[in-house]
This record gives C-alpha cells, structure tokens and sequence, in this order.
C-alpha cells in the first residue's frame, strides 16, 4: 500500500519547549488513521508543519511524495485541513464562503459555487445556503468547515478535534460522512482527536502522542492485543500511564 | 491571487457596511467642494492664487479645493477604513488557520486584499470625480474637463497610498485599533504638510516624496499639461507604492495563522 503521510524524525522546539520530538510514522493511501493524544501532546503542531504553516525544527515528512516544507503550496493544494479551533465570516452566506475557499484552489466562479452547493446539500444545508453564517449552530458550522475542508476535492484530510462541540447525534452524522469519503473516495484521513470513542469506531491504525513523543503506532486491533487493552480507553491510559 | 479571488474580496468588500459608509463620504466631497467655492476661505484663496500662478485663478482654485479640501482627508480616512484591518481583521475572526491552509501564501492573500481595497477605494475616488464631472461644469465657472480628470487622476493614484499605508501597517502591528490610528496618524501628517514645498520653495524635493503633494504640485501647471508634467510624479508615486508594498509582504510572512 502507497504511503500518503510519511513522517521521519520530525521535530518542532520553541527555545526550550519540544513541542515535537522525533516522531517518525507513516499513514497508507485511503485510511482514517486515528492521531490521538490529549491536549497539548503536540498534534496540532504536528498537522501545522504537515500542512507548511509551522516549519519544522529537524527532520522532515511528505505528503502524497511532497516535501512539506519545499514543496508546501503543492501539498495544500492536494489537502484538506479542518482546524480545532476557527471562525467562520459572520457577514457571509455559507455558499459565497464556500465560492470563495474555491476560488482559493483556482476553481472558476461557477464550479466552486456548484461545488459549495453540492457539499451543502450532502450536509443538509441546503435549505441555508444563502443564509449568513453568523447565524448557524455549531453544528451547521462545523458542517461548513467540513464542507470548505473537501471543496478543494482532497486527497488528504487533516481533521483536528473535528467532533469536538458536537451533540452525540452531530457526532455521529460527522463520523458517518469520514467514514464515507475514505470508502467511496478514497480519501485518506488523519483523525486527530483525544476522544478515543471516536477512534474506536472509525479508525483501522493509530498512532499516540505524548508530551510532544509518539508512544505507539500501529494498528489498532493489534496494539490492543498487544497492550492485553479491551477497549480503546484501556490502551490509551495502558500506554499513557506507562510513559509518565 | 487570482483574478476570481480578488473578484471575492471586492464582492465582500462592497456589501461591507463601511463601504456604504464611505460612498455617503464621497458624496459629501462633491457637495463639498460645491459649498467650499461659494465661500471660499481668503486665506485659501489667496495661496491658490499666489501659488499656481494660474491664467484662471478661479480653475485653480476650484481645483485645489476639490484635490485638498474636498479629497485629501477624505481620502486618508477611506484608505484606513478600507485597508486598515487587512488581514488582521481575519485573524481576529478565527480564519487565517482555515484560509492559509488552501494552497496560497501569506504574501499573495495580503496582496489580493490589498488589491481589493484598492479597487473599491479606486471606484468610490474615481465615481466621485465622475459624479463632479456631471455636476461641476454647471457649478464652476470656467470648468474644463481635461485639466479636472488629470489633476483627479494623478490625485487619485497618489491617493492610494493611503491604502498601500494602512495595509503595510496593519500587518506590522499586531493591534488592530493602534494600527488604525498609527496610519489615520501618519496620513493626516501626509495630508497637512503636502503644501510645504508651496510654503518654502527650498522643501519642494522633499515633498516630492509625500503621495499626496502631486497633485496639487500639477495644479501649477494646469494651463500647459504635458504628458512630462504626469509622468514623473506618477513613477515617484509608484515606487513609493511599491516600497511600502514590500515592506508589508514581509511584515505579512511572519504573521502565524
């Protein structure tokens, strides 16, 4: 299977913190690979520089071949990205966004308006395209983040926290849409999160993250065997407690 | 940025709340400069006179209250208004992680903004000359058309310094209100002393570097323009532009999303 994510030694300080340390792992084509690690343990950084928005301090990773760093234009161009935290423009319709991140990716006006709009009716916001999103739940908001994530037609989605804020049945129609598009679409997912339940349901292989140190890597079934973890919780604080 | 994305920002740009504000004062400069020549101050128009030296005072003097007194501030005020929160405004709503994740670079998302506001602030500068042009020859006596458009063209492009500023500053200070006021600042200062090379000949190089001293230098030489008299403010115009435009695609490169 080709690697989409490959990451090797890479590495991120400021001054004295290591918010990375050394992590190497790499992530098959078409999977929703589960990134977990609780707040701080150096995710988020690790998407960043993954994305060319934080340069790494050594090492290096490719995205789909493409060096992060050299070659980062390139590499957003074939991604995705829903951050953790973000705003939305308050002033602005769902679809005129979406129109706009489009044209971001330099599809012309009409196909990124038929896009935004065909991504809109695939969340239910079809009835709200036109609406500005100053007025939309967190729900509806994060479905246009989701929406504005895949208008670029990414063969890589980074996720981070995505369900985070979302209502048990938002959650799982979240969950329902990332599960389709690696299936239908084949596209790869890095699924960042600390809610393990999430990992659980969605993803094949993982990889843990502590204090900025990659504790494991592997698939999930057999790092819970190997760990003796019957559930994803037991694993998680098994490898966690084990590296405190 | 491509053309459609900056197609984007001008759409936004125009349904802004403070852009509608900003057509109302532009407005008020061609009423103003209306009201200005009725009574025009003495102190006004004796410098108009003793400066220009033209063969129609009364033209040069319309035309220095309609480049000065009517635009100039105005002008300072709608480029802050424009530019002045360029992207810090998205930075301060939660967007830079989500928009510089899309393959653009800090440097041509600054610069497709900046173009933006500098079509907005080129269409509310230029439909205020336009609308003058409808309304001041049955106001002006003496009012020719050519000499208007130039002096309102050559002011109008030393003018966008006014949103090349404020945009450059507002990436080089994280602050968004500090930032505002340091160009509104700086601006103002620019506005008031674009006479000083009128007031003590012996400054006039130096004004050449204020944007905003071009135009009113040209009003001096209203009655025989040639292409000589354009060119040269416009290019020192230009590289100053140019400048203050690279200082802030620097500035923008160390901004984190």
């Amino acid at each position: 299977m080709t690697a989409a994510i490959e990451l090797d030694a890479l590495t991120k300080t400021y001054g004295e913190l290591v918010a990375v340390d050394r992590i190497s792992f790499t992530v098959p084509e078409g999977q929703i690979f589960g990134f977990m690690g609780h707040n701080g343990a150096g995710k988020t950084t690790t998407i960043r520089m993954l994305l060319g928005l934080t340069r790494p301090s050594g090492g290096g990773a490719r995205v789909l071949g493409r060096d992060v760093v050299a070659d980062s234009l390139a590499v957003r161009g074939l991604c995705g990205f829903l951050p953790a935290s973000y705003g939305l423009p308050r002033d602005m319709s769902a679809l005129d966004f979406l129109a706009y991140v489009g044209a971001m990716f330099g599809l012309p006006r009409a196909e990124a308006t038929a896009r935004g709009r065909a991504l809109l009716e695939l969340f239910d916001l079809g009835p709200v395209a036109g609406k500005a999103l100053g007025g939309f739940s967190t729900g509806m908001a994060q479905k246009v983040g989701l929406a504005q994530a895949l208008i670029g037609r990414p063969r890589v989605l980074f996720l981070d926290e995505p369900t985070s804020g979302l209502d048990p049945l938002g959650r799982h129609h979240f969950l329902t849409h990332i599960r389709d598009l690696a299936r239908d679409q084949g596209v790869t997912v890095l699924f960042s999160t600390h809610i393990l339940g999430d990992v659980e349901s969605i993803c094949e292989q993982v990889a843990v993250m502590h204090h900025g140190r990659l504790l494991a890597c592997g698939a999930l079934q057999a790092l819970k065997a190997e760990r003796r973890a019957a559930t994803m919780d037991d694993l998680y604080l098994d490898l966690v407690q084990g590296a405190a | 940025m491509s053309a459609g994305l900056i197609g984007h920002e001008v759409r936004a740009l125009l349904r802004a709340r403070r852009t509608r504000l900003a057509v109302g004062l532009m407005l008020y400069a061609v009423l103003g400069a209306v009201f200005l020549l009725a009574r025009p101050p003495a102190a006004v128009a004796a410098a108009a006179t003793e400066w220009f030296h033209a063969s129609d005072p009364a033209f040069a003097l319309f035309l220095f209250v309609w480049t000065d007194l009517a635009l100039n501030k105005l002008a300072a005020i709608l480029g802050v208004v424009l530019a002045g929160g360029v992207v810090r405004e998205d930075q301060a709503r939660g967007l830079l992680p989500l928009l510089w994740a899309k393959p653009i670079t800090p440097a041509r998302y600054f610069l497709g903004k900046l173009a933006a506001a500098a079509i907005v602030f080129t269409m509310l500068l230029g439909g205020a000359a336009l609308i003058g042009l409808l309304v001041f020859p049955w106001q002006v006596a003496g009012f020719r058309a050519g000499p208007f458009l130039v002096v309102s063209g050559v002011h109008l492009v030393g003018a966008l310094f006014a949103v090349v500023l404020s945009a450059t500053v507002a990436v080089l200070i994280p602050r968004r209100l500090t930032a505002m006021l340091t160009s509104l600042m700086i601006l103002l200062m620019l506005v008031g002393s674009a006479f000083i090379g009128f007031y003590n000949p012996a400054w006039a190089d130096y004004a050449a570097l204020n944007p905003f001293y071009h135009a009113v230098w040209l009003l001096g030489h209203v009655d025989g323009l040639t292409l000589a008299h354009v060119a040269r403010p416009l290019t020192i115009i230009l590289v100053t532009h140019a400048i203050v435009v690279a200082v802030g695609v620097v500035a923008v490169r160390r901004i984190e999303a």
